[in-house]
């Protein structure tokens, strides 16, 4: 069930209104009846899946209680490897099985060598990169003593399976158990910014990122007969494409997760508007970064301590492979990992990866044109990424990349860019990062419009509204689903 | 909670309205869909009934300059709509009836049926395969006709479609004109690309839909003359027609003469129309197959 589907659309009204309704006073039965809906959401995907995940919650419940109440630390540390063993080895089954005895198969070959081994018909569960990352992170933060385990069965279910972030997250921390478990009452402020998150994740999913699929697709689906020019153009829009739809999605799930009365973490910082590439990965996809940086990083970092700034770029090699191959098990996502980790090591030289530098302004509210060039750099940099993240394989990656230097006519790119009505999504990527700069500082979503005349906005509302509407039946699912 | 609810109505409320004017707006514009918006705006006497080959290469304008000192109630309203929506059964007959003016004539009405496999088949791996294929299309809903038809437009609307499909233009006596780039180079990619699709179905003779043909046949026979017809394609598809139902013009032979009416068959002219895709003949050929078409109808009255 997609979030802009019409079956969510009724889901999520029939559970707002018992959820909110008869449901109101009763803490634990309102957890109840979010872990039954979160459940039924996740087996109206497949429901032989389903089994997965309850039994995910059942063990990593016991998990966590057997942990905190261990007699020692060699007890507790003992549980925790369990844990960790059971959820990295269940990851890498699903996600990583066929892909390492298809690599191993072709290495054997290059090696002259004969290999019987077989890739096996693997179902890869929905979500299982999301749930299985809060899973770890429960039995990890116990044991680090950075939270408590918790006796209620269905808080931490609920937690685990909470029906906004269980596809595509955000990925939140063990905390969140605390608003479970706590009382809920409703706020309208924040279930009105819940509305307009919903709204402003959605005009980027439908109007913004599908429309861009459109014609990314055509190009991707014959690269050889596209000009330089029309390659690079679809690279572009391309980034704007996974981030309309990521961000789009994570809005969405915020602001189901606001209706109901939570605040689920921010995923996304406006990442276009990051001065480097170290900036960038503060910005993007931020419950998967910080996660990794608190658990593959900062041990990496701690362990190759001794090796100095050469220790420091290994770790982050390390952990930004580990990025990209969580995304998927092929060699383009390692690769693009690895990319982004090269990319860090002028700014670990010149110690400015974890400088936080605010973007200055000039007298018309832009950026300072040094900051103008580092944004659009960094936006280059990027894209180029994404090159090899979208390929199917790296030799794929490759023949896009060559292609665009060629460049060729940009007449090509001209009749492309308007028989795919490419020019209308421009206006509207425009109108996104127009939005979004605007509101960069705000931490409400589309905040800076209470400053503006109540018709105004309301206009404005009807407005991406309609442009939902009129491109609705053209949406496709999410792109991170897939991961 | 209150105040959220209120708001939330108004704010759905404003929405809708804006979603109704929108459309309200895109049918006054004369903007419509290739399913066949326009078709569903009038009742008329005199129909052309069919699939997506009638429904581009019979064109009513062209029956109307031909046929217009004839005995038939004129003009032509072309009711056909595409193999998902209009194959032969009993949401396509109930749109037929409701279609049909029963009310202003003084002539009899002239009803050119194309029949084609696809259209009374029972295809299995994939239009059939869980149900009628024509069971979630809009003709099952609509059942008054005029101006405009909301319920249509909600359900069906696909605006961003509507809008830039630049290749086609429905008219409004129900011809879909396709403009499509006719390089031989560019046919006969769509014409290999349409028998990769079609080669991968698996069609037998649906009764059901014979079933709802006879009935056809008698309804209309009730309002004026039928005339069944059988449109020519291009010569890949007549192939594959051939192979998949070999006995089709004898079957569609069996049922004129039960209730003797004329069956045109035209399929031995196939290869001789250029088609966009193998499929459907191109418009300028749609006209002189239309006058053959009308042509065998003067030579039959006659």
């Amino acid at each position: 069930m997609i979030f802009n589907s019409v079956p969510f659309v009724i889901f999520f009204t029939a559970v707002f209104l018992i959820y909110w309704f008869p449901l109101k006073n009763n803490t634990k039965l309102q957890n109840l009846f979010l872990l039954i809906t979160s459940w039924f959401f996740y087996g109206y995907a497949n429901w032989k899946i389903l089994p997965i995940l309850i039994f995910a919650c059942v063990i990593y419940f016991f998990l966590g209680k057997a942990i905190g109440t261990s007699k020692s630390e060699k007890e507790a540390s003992a549980y925790t490897t369990i844990g960790v063993i059971l959820g990295v080895g269940t990851l890498l089954y699903f996600k990583y099985f066929n892909f390492f005895i298809e690599s191993f198969s072709s290495l054997f070959e290059i090696c002259g060598l004969k290999s019987n081994l077989h890739t096996f018909n693997i179902i890869m569960p929905l979500g299982i990169s999301f749930f299985t990352f809060r899973l770890l992170s429960y039995v990890i933060d116990i044991n680090r003593g950075k939270t408590t385990y918790t006796d209620d069965f269905i808080a931490f279910s609920t937690y685990i399976s909470f029906f906004p972030c269980l596809l595509s997250g955000p990925i939140d921390r063990p905390k969140f158990i605390k608003q479970i478990e706590s009382s809920r009452t409703f706020d309208y402020d924040q279930a009105v910014d819940g509305c307009r998150q919903i709204l402003w994740g959605m005009f980027k999913k439908v109007v913004v990122a599908d429309n861009c699929a459109t014609y990314v697709d055509a190009v991707w689906e014959n690269i050889g007969g596209q000009s330089g020019s029309t390659l690079l153009l679809s690279a572009i829009l391309y980034s704007f494409q996974m981030y309309a739809d990521f961000s789009g999605y994570s809005d969405m799930a915020i602001g189901v997760g606001k209706l109901l009365g939570f605040k689920i973490s921010q995923n996304f910082n406006y990442p276009f508007f990051a001065l480097n590439v170290a900036d960038y990965w503060r910005r993007w996809h931020m419950s998967l970064t910080t996660w990794l940086t608190d658990y593959v990083f900062m041990p990496l970092n701690i362990k190759f301590r001794n090796l100095g700034t050469f220790g420091l770029i290994l770790a982050i090699i390390i952990n930004m492979v580990v990025v990209g191959m969580w995304h998927g098990a092929n060699w383009t996502f390692a690769v693009f990992g690895l990319y982004h980790g090269l990319l860090f090591v002028p700014l670990i030289i010149s110690g400015s990866f974890q400088k936080k530098v605010k973007i200055k302004t000039n007298k018309i509210g832009l950026p300072v044109f040094s900051q103008c060039c580092q944004i659009l750099l960094t936006f280059l940099l990027v894209t180029l990424g994404l090159i090899i993240f979208r390929a199917e394989n790296l030799s794929q990656a490759w023949e896009y990349i060559l292609g665009i230097w060629q460049l060729g006519t940009l007449r090509a790119s001209y009749r492309f860019f308007f028989q795919h009505d490419i020019w209308i999504t421009s206006w509207f990527i425009i109108f996104m990062m127009i939005v979004e700069w605007i509101n960069r500082e705000n931490k409400l979503v589309l905040g800076f419009l209470k400053s503006i005349n109540r018709a105004a906005s309301w206009m404005l509302y009807l407005i991406i509204a309609l442009l939902i509407y009129w491109y609705w039946y053209d949406s496709q699912s999410f792109i991170y689903f897939q991961f | 909670m209150k105040q959220f609810i209120i708001k939330l109505f108004i704010a759905l409320s404003l929405f809708f309205t804006g979603v109704v004017i929108m459309l309200v707006s895109l049918d006054y514009c004369g903007i419509s869909d290739d399913a066949g918006y326009k078709r569903l705006l009038s009742k008329n006497h005199s129909l052309i009934i069919g699939t997506s080959r009638s429904a581009q290469g019979v064109i009513p304008y062209i029956v109307d300059s031909m046929l217009i000192d004839s005995k038939y109630d004129l003009p032509i309203n072309n009711f056909s709509f595409n193999v998902s929506y209009s194959p032969f059964g009993e949401i396509y007959y109930d749109a037929i009836c409701r279609k049909i003016d029963t009310l202003n004539y003084n002539k009899k009405g002239l009803y050119i049926v194309a029949v084609d496999p696809f259209a009374l088949c029972k295809e299995v791996t994939d239009w059939d395969k869980d149900g009628l294929r024509e069971s979630d299309k809009p003709l099952r809903y609509v059942k008054f006709y005029h101006r405009p038809q909301m319920l249509y437009l909600l359900m069906n609307c696909r605006p961003h479609q509507w809008v830039i499909q630049k290749h086609t233009e429905l008219h409004d006596d129900g011809w879909l004109e396709v403009n499509a780039n006719m390089d031989s180079a560019h046919v006969e990619g769509n014409i290999r690309l349409k028998m990769q699709d079609y080669n991968k179905y698996i069609i037998n003779k649906s009764e059901y839909r014979f079933h709802w043909l006879e009935n056809t046949i008698e309804l209309l026979k009730r309002h004026g003359d039928v005339y069944l017809i059988r449109i020519p394609v291009s010569l890949q598809m007549l192939e594959l027609e051939n192979s998949l139902w070999p006995e089709f013009d004898n079957d569609i032979n069996n049922i004129a003469l039960q209730y003797s009416v004329p069956y045109f068959s035209f399929i031995k002219e196939s290869g001789k129309y250029r088609t966009t895709d193998g499929n459907h003949i191109y418009k300028e050929d749609g006209k002189k197959f239309t006058r053959l078409v009308c042509d065998s109808i003067i030579s039959y009255i006659r």
